[in-house]
C-alpha cells in the first residue's frame, strides 16, 4: 500500500536476538536431564520467532521443571505448587499482548494442580503449556507421581506402584474446549522444536506433553521407545506436523492423521502398544475466555471511580442519619 | 487520562478503536435532517464546524514514516563517472548487507544493525539534517552507539558491524528526502549519467578525428618557411647549448625544395573546421565544468520560451559542429572535392543531421511547476509536445485540487495533464507521483533515451494546503486513490497502444479502487478487520481548503442511514440516494471517526472513477471492445459446439436405429433356425445375442492399493549409510548433532572437546583437546547414544586397550 516496498517492516530495525540472548542463569539441572533439551528447543523457538524478551513470560509451579523461568532471560514467575496455570491465566487476562508459556512437571500438573489444569483447558486462553513428564517427583527425591508406571518402586511406593499411570492425553482430550493436544519425546530435538513451534502459533491453550527421562530416578522409563523407534508412531499431516528427512528416516512408522479428527485423536491417545508423537488434536474455532469475556466497557478512571463510589455507598452513613 | 491512554492501559492493542457506546440523539429524524442538509447543501447547524478529523483510516498505520522502510530518502551520485546515479537508501543498505556476505546469526545481527542505522539516517533526513551519506552515516552511528541501551559487548559488535558496512561505501552520495525539487534533482542526475553514456564512444572518435586534422596541418606547417627559420629550429630541437648553428641549418633547409604545401583554401578550411570542433568538444568531456561552451550546459530552463530558444541555440551550434565533423572526415581521407562539397556544405542545415548525430546533440531540459504555469507557457508546452524537438519537460504538479472551484469540480486540470498529452500521441509521457521512485527513475531514463519530446508529470505532494501528511504519503495517496493514475506512454516500444501504454504500476490495477484490510477494535472491545477502499474522497479530505466538504459527525449523531462511501458507490444511484456516505478517519489518539461528505465530493469521486475506467480501458483492462469481441466469439463457438453435438446425436440415433433393426432381424432369423434345429439351442442363441447388444461396461476401478505396512523390512545399517552418500571416517570422533537433546552430559564432562552450536546442539569442537577417555565416557553417558568416539589420537594414553574395547559399541 502507498508504494511501500514489499520488505517494508516496522520491526526490522529492532535488535537481533541470538539464542544466547534468551539464556538466563546457568542451568542447575542434572547432566542428562531432559529439561535441558526442552530448554534448548524453547530458546531456539524464541530466537527463530524473535520474541521480544520484555513481552515474554514463563510461568511455573514447583519441581525440577519449575526452575525453567530462571534459565530464560525473559520475564518469569516461579509460583506455587500446582498453581502455574491460574497465574498464567491472570497474566494473559490482564496483558493479552504478552506471550505466556507455562512449564509444569507431572506432579505439579496432574496431581496437586489437576483442577487448575482441567479448568485452564476449558477456558482455552492463549498459552503454551509444557508438561515435563518424567513420571516421578525428582526434586523431592523419588516419590511416585500420577504418571509413574505400575510397579515402579519409589520412596512412597516401596513395593511398587499399584495403580495404572494416569494418561494426561486422554484426560486432556476429554475436557470441554481442549483445542491443541500434542505429545513428543525430549530425545527427538527436531520434533520437539516443531511441536513447540506449532503450539506457539496456535490460537488458544496448547497442551504439549513432553516425555522426558530423569537421569537419577527414571533413566530407563522410555527405553522401549529409545531402543526401538518402531514403538513410536509419528503423526503427520499437511495441516499438522511436517517431519524432517532425518527424523523420517529413523521413525519409519508414521500415520497420516488429520488433527481435526477428535475421535481418532482419542483412539491414538489410548493406544497401549505404541506411543503417538506429534499433534493429536487442533481446533482454532473454540472460543478463548479472555476474548469472549470482554464486557466492552472501558475501565476508564471515571468508570472506576463510579464503581468504587457505588460500592462505598452501600456502606456509607448518611450525614442526616448520623445526626 | 485520555481515552487512548485508558484504552492502552487496558487492552494493549495499539489498534485504532471505535468510540465506546454513547447516548444516541433521540430525535432520529432531526439527525437525518442535519446529515442530509450537509450532504446536499453543505449546511450545518449554527455553531457546528465542518472539517474532517485525523487522517483517512488506511493512512493511519504509516504516519510514522521514519520507522517504515520505503524508497526515501534517495541517494544521488552527482559526481563524474557515476555508474548508479540514483538509488534509494533502502536499496543501498540492502546492497551493503549483501556485500558483507555475513551469514547465520552474525549476518542477521549485522543486517539488523544496518537497518537500525538506516532508520536513524531516515529520521535525520526528515528533520532536515544536511550532510552527505558518509556524514549522515557517522552522525547516525554516533547516536546509535552512544545510546546506553546495550552492554559493552553489544555496543562493540554494533560499532564493528557498522564500520564493516561503511568500508564498502566507495563514494560519498547526496541524500535527499521526499521534498519539493527532488524530481528535478533526479532528472539532473539521470540526464548527466545518460549524457555520459551517450557520448562515451563518440568522445574517442572525435579526438581521433581532430588529431588527424592536426596532423595534416602540422605536416603542412613543416613545409613552410616559418618551420625552417632559425628560431623555430632552435625551439624544436629542445637543446640549450650552442653547438648547432641554427642560422646555418635554416639557410641549408631554405635551399631545399618546398613544393608540398597545401592549397591556401584547404588549409584555411581545415583550420576553421578544427577550431569549430575544438569549440564544441568540451561538451563531450567526462566533466565539462569550467569550460567555455557555445551554449550553457546543463541546459535546464525555467520557461517554455527559454527552452525553445535554448533548443534553437543548441541545434544551431550542433549543426555547425556536425558540418565541421563531416568536412573533417572528408579532409582526413583526402576526399573533399570543392566542386562537389562546397555547395553541399554551404546549404548545411538542421535537417541534414542524421539520427545518430541528433542523438549526440545535448538535450534541453525544461522544468515547470504547475502553480507557476501561465497561458503562454501552456500554449508553448503544447507546441513542444507536438513537435519533434528533443526537449524533456519535467512538470511538477504542486497541487491537484482546485482552489477556485467556480465550475464545481474539486480537482484541478493539472490532474489530467498527462491524459491531455496522451491525446497528442507524440513523444514520451510519464505520469506518476514522486513516491513511486522506481517508476519515476525508469520513466525518466526511458524519456531521456527517446528521440523526440518527453513529458514527465510528477506530483510532488506536501504542499502547504495539504494537511500535515508527510510529502511521501501525500504523493502516494494521489496514485493510490486513482486521482493521478501512474502510466507511461512510449512510442519507441512499438506501433500499437498495447505496447506503448503501460499502466501496470498502479496498485491493484485491475480493480476499481485499491483496497486493504483495516484492523481495529470495535466499541465492544473485539478485534475486527474490514476491507476498506482508498478513494479520491480520502485524498480530498486531506486538503485544508476543502474542509467545508467534510463533517466529522459526532458519535451521538451516527445514524443508520450513514453508509461507507465505497458501499454507497457500489450501490445503484437510486438505491444510494437515501444514504449519507461517510469516510472512516483515525485521529492522533487512534479514535475512529465517521466523516460525512458532500455531494460535490461524491461527484468528484465519480469523475475520477470515470477517468480511471477510461485509463483501464485504453491500458487493456476491462476493454469494452475486447469484451464485446470475446462475447461474440464465445457465442459463435457455443453455437458451433451445439450444432456439432446435435449432429452427433442425430448420427448416433440413426446408427442405433439401424443396429437395432439389424439385430432384430438377426434374432428372428436365429430363433427361426433354432426352432427348425431343435428347442435346445434357443437359450444359447438368445444369450449370444444379448451379449452383442449389451454395451461395453465401464471398466471397473482398480482395487484400492492396500496401505503399505508401516513397518518396512529392516534394512542393514550399512545400506542406510550408503544412502547418505557421505563417507564418514570411523577413525575420527563425531556426533550426530541434529539428534542431540542438549542434556549437558558431554559439555559438562569436557567443555574443551564438546561444544554447542547455534541451535544449542553438541558437536566435537576439538577431539584432541582432551583424553580419549573423555570421549569414550561421553559416548557411554549420552542418553541418545549419538557420540562416536572414533580412534584414539594419543597412542601413549594409559589404559588404551580397555578404552578401545569400551568404545567398540559406539563405532
Amino acid at each position: 500500500m502507498f508504494g511501500l516496498n514489499d520488505n517494508c517492516s516496522i520491526d526490522q530495525d529492532q535488535e537481533y536476538l541470538t539464542l544466547e540472548d534468551y539464556q538466563g542463569r546457568v542451568s542447575r539441572w542434572c547432566a542428562g536431564c531432559g529439561d535441558n533439551g526442552i530448554l534448548g528447543a524453547t530458546q531456539r523457538l524464541c530466537r527463530d520467532e524473535q520474541l521480544p524478551r520484555e513481552k515474554t513470560v514463563f510461568v511455573s509451579g514447583i519441581g525440577c521443571a519449575a526452575r525453567f523461568p530462571h534459565y530464560m532471560n525473559t520475564y518469569g514467575f516461579h509460583g506455587l505448587h500446582g498453581r502455574a496455570l491460574p497465574i498464567a491465566q491472570g497474566i494473559k487476562m490482564r496483558r493479552p499482548d504478552l506471550h505466556v508459556f507455562v512449564n509444569m512437571g507431572d506432579g505439579d500438573c496432574c496431581s496437586i494442580g489437576t483442577a487448575h489444569w482441567i479448568h485452564a483447558l476449558r477456558a482455552n486462553m492463549d498459552l503454551v503449556v509444557m508438561l515435563h513428564d518424567n513420571g516421578i517427583y525428582g526434586l523431592t527425591k523419588n516419590q511416585a507421581s500420577p504418571t509413574t508406571p505400575t510397579g515402579l518402586k519409589t520412596n512412597t511406593t516401596p513395593r511398587g506402584t499399584m495403580l495404572r499411570a494416569l494418561n494426561p492425553l486422554t484426560v486432556t482430550l476429554g475436557v470441554t474446549n481442549a483445542s491443541f493436544v500434542a505429545q513428543v519425546g525430549e530425545w527427538i530435538p527436531d520434533l520437539l522444536f516443531e511441536v513447540l513451534k506449532q503450539a506457539f502459533h496456535h490460537k488458544g491453550l496448547s497442551f504439549v506433553r513432553i516425555l522426558q527421562r530423569c537421569p537419577h530416578f527414571t533413566p530407563e522409563l522410555y527405553n522401549a521407545l529409545l531402543t526401538n523407534p518402531d514403538n513410536i508412531v509419528l503423526l503427520t499431516h499437511e495441516k499438522g506436523m511436517q517431519i524432517g528427512e532425518t527424523t523420517a528416516k529413523i521413525y519409519k512408522r508414521q500415520e497420516h492423521h488429520d488433527p481435526s479428527d477428535l475421535n481418532r485423536a482419542r483412539e491414538l491417545a489410548e493406544m497401549s502398544d505404541r506411543v503417538p508423537m506429534g499433534i493429536l488434536y487442533r481446533n482454532e474455532e473454540i472460543g478463548r475466555y479472555n476474548e469472549i469475556s470482554r464486557s466492552g466497557i472501558l475501565p476508564t478512571w471515571e468508570r472506576r471511580a463510579e464503581v468504587l463510589e457505588s460500592a462505598f455507598d452501600r456502606f456509607g452513613i448518611q450525614a442526616s442519619a448520623a445526626e | 487520562m485520555t481515552l487512548k491512554q485508558a484504552y492502552d492501559a487496558t487492552l494493549f492493542s495499539g489498534l485504532p478503536f471505535e468510540p465506546p457506546h454513547t447516548a444516541v440523539e433521540k430525535d432520529a429524524a432531526k439527525t437525518l435532517r442535519q446529515l442530509r442538509n450537509f450532504h446536499y447543501y453543505g449546511i450545518l447547524e449554527p455553531g457546528t464546524q465542518p472539517g474532517p478529523a485525523g487522517v483517512p483510516a488506511l493512512l493511519h498505520p504509516y504516519l510514522d514514516l521514519g520507522s517504515v522502510r520505503h524508497d526515501y530518502p534517495v541517494c544521488l551520485d552527482e559526481q563524474a563517472g557515476a555508474t548508479v546515479p540514483v538509488q534509494s537508501l533502502t536499496q543501498l543498505m540492502d546492497e551493503l548487507i549483501k556485500h558483507t556476505a555475513a551469514a547465520g546469526d552474525e549476518g542477521e545481527r549485522l543486517k539488523r544493525h544496518v537497518y537500525q542505522l538506516e532508520s536513524v539516517i531516515r529520521k535525520l533526513t526528515e528533520t532536515g539534517a544536511a550532510a552527505g551519506l558518509l556524514g549522515l552515516w557517522d552522525l547516525a552511528a554516533k547516536s546509535l552507539t552512544g545510546a546506553a541501551q546495550h552492554d559493552r559487548d553489544k555496543q562493540d559488535l554494533l560499532r564493528e558491524n557498522l564500520s564493516k558496512a561503511r568500508r564498502l561505501i566507495k563514494r560519498d552520495l547526496t541524500v535527499l528526502g521526499c521534498e519539493g525539487g527532488v524530481a528535478e534533482r533526479i532528472l539532473r542526475a539521470e540526464a548527466a549519467a545518460d549524457w555520459r553514456v551517450r557520448c562515451a564512444d563518440w568522445r574517442k572518435e572525435l579526438a581521433a578525428l581532430m588529431q588527424q586534422l592536426q596532423d595534416i596541418l602540422d605536416a603542412d606547417f613543416n613545409q613552410s618557411p616559418e618551420a625552417r627559420s632559425a628560431n623555430h629550429l632552435s625551439k624544436s630541437s629542445g637543446t640549450t647549448d650552442h653547438e648547432i648553428d641554427f642560422g646555418e641549418l635554416s639557410s641549408i633547409l631554405a635551399a631545399s625544395k618546398q613544393d608540398f604545401r597545401l592549397p591556401a583554401e584547404r588549409r584555411s578550411r581545415i583550420t576553421e573546421t578544427l577550431q569549430t570542433l575544438k569549440r564544441v568538444q568540451p561538451i563531450f568531456a567526462e566533466s565539462s565544468a569550467g569550460q567555455t561552451l557555445p551554449f550553457a550546459l546543463p541546459a535546464i530552463c525555467a520557461s517554455a520560451a527559454e527552452a525553445l530558444h535554448r533548443q534553437q541555440e543548441i541545434m544551431g551550434a550542433m549543426t555547425d559542429f556536425f558540418r565541421a565533423v563531416n568536412i573533417a572526415r572528408l579532409e582526413a581521407g583526402n576526399h573533399y572535392r570543392e566542386t562537389v562539397h562546397d555547395a553541399y556544405f554551404k546549404g548545411y542545415a538542421v535537417n541534414h543531421l542524421t539520427e545518430n548525430e541528433l542523438r549526440l546533440c545535448p538535450q534541453v531540459m525544461l522544468s515547470l511547476r504547475s502553480s507557476q504555469l501561465d497561458k503562454s507557457d501552456c500554449a508553448l508546452l503544447l507546441d513542444i509536445l507536438n513537435s519533434a524537438a528533443a526537449i524533456k519537460t519535467l512538470l511538477q504538479i504542486d497541487d491537484l485540487t482546485n482552489d477556485a472551484p467556480a465550475l464545481g469540480g474539486l480537482l484541478g486540470w493539472t490532474a489530467r495533464l498527462g491524459n491531455m498529452a496522451l491525446a497528442l500521441a507524440n513523444g514520451y509521457i510519464l505520469q506518476t507521483s514522486v513516491s513511486r521512485l522506481n517508476l519515476l527513475q525508469s520513466g525518466i531514463q526511458a524519456g531521456l533515451k527517446s528521440d523526440g519530446p518527453a513529458l514527465f508529470c510528477v506530483y510532488a505532494g506536501g504542499s502547504e494546503n495539504r494537511s500535515a501528511l508527510p510529502a511521501y504519503l501525500d504523493a502516494a495517496a494521489a496514485t493510490e486513490s486513482r486521482v493521478l493514475p501512474a502510466f507511461t506512454y512510449d512510442p519507441a516500444r512499438g506501433d500499437t497502444l498495447k505496447v506503448r501504454l503501460e499502466i501496470q504500476a498502479n496498485p491493484q490495477n485491475d480493480q476499481v479502487w485499491t483496497c486493504e484490510s483495516f484492523a481495529f477494535r470495535t466499541a465492544t472491545g473485539d478485534d475486527a478487520a474490514i476491507e476498506l477502499a482508498f478513494t479520491p474522497a480520502d485524498f480530498l479530505c486531506c486538503d485544508r481548503r476543502l474542509a467545508g466538504q467534510f463533517w466529522d459527525v459526532p458519535a451521538a449523531l451516527w445514524h443508520e442511514q450513514m453508509i461507507p462511501l465505497q458501499d454507497y458507490l457500489a450501490q445503484g444511484r437510486e438505491a444510494a440516494r437515501s444514504g449519507i456516505p461517510y469516510l472512516r478517519t483515525v485521529d492522533e489518539e487512534g479514535l475512529i471517526h465517521r466523516v460525512a461528505v458532500t455531494r460535490a465530493v461524491v461527484a468528484t469521486v465519480l469523475q475520477c472513477l470515470s477517468a480511471w475506467r477510461h485509463m483501464q480501458e485504453v491500458g487493456g483492462i476491462n476493454n469494452s471492445y475486447t469484451a464485446h469481441q470475446v462475447a461474440q466469439e464465445k457465442a459463435r463457438l457455443e453455437a458451433e459446439q451445439q450444432a456439432a453435438i446435435k449432429a452427433l446425436e442425430e448420427q448416433y440415433s440413426r446408427q442405433l436405429d439401424q443396429d437395432l433393426g439389424q439385430l432384430t432381424e438377426e434374432i428372428v432369423q436365429r430363433i427361426a433356425s433354432q426352432l427348425v434345429q431343435g428347442a435346445t439351442g434357443v437359450v444359447q442363441a438368445a444369450a449370444g445375442v444379448t451379449a452383442r447388444i449389451a454395451r461395453p461396461a465401464v471398466k471397473e476401478a482398480a482395487p484400492a492399493v492396500e496401505a503399505a505396512e508401516p513397518a518396512a523390512p529392516d534394512k542393514a545399517p550399512a545400506a542406510d549409510e550408503d544412502e547418505e552418500g557421505e563417507a564418514v571416517s570411523l577413525d575420527a570422533a563425531y556426533i550426530e548433532t541434529p539428534r542431540c537433546t542438549t542434556c549437558d552430559e558431554c559439555t559438562k564432562l569436557n567443555p574443551l572437546i564438546f561444544a554447542y552450536d547455534s541451535n544449542k546442539q553438541a558437536f566435537i569442537k576439538d577431539a584432541a583437546a582432551g583424553p580419549y577417555k573423555d570421549l569414550v565416557k561421553a559416548a557411554e553417558k549420552c542418553p541418545v547414544k549419538i557420540i562416536h568416539p572414533g580412534k584414539p589420537l594419543n597412542p601413549a594414553e594409559p589404559h588404551l586397550d580397555d578404552l578401545i574395547k569400551r568404545a567398540e559399541p559406539f563405532m
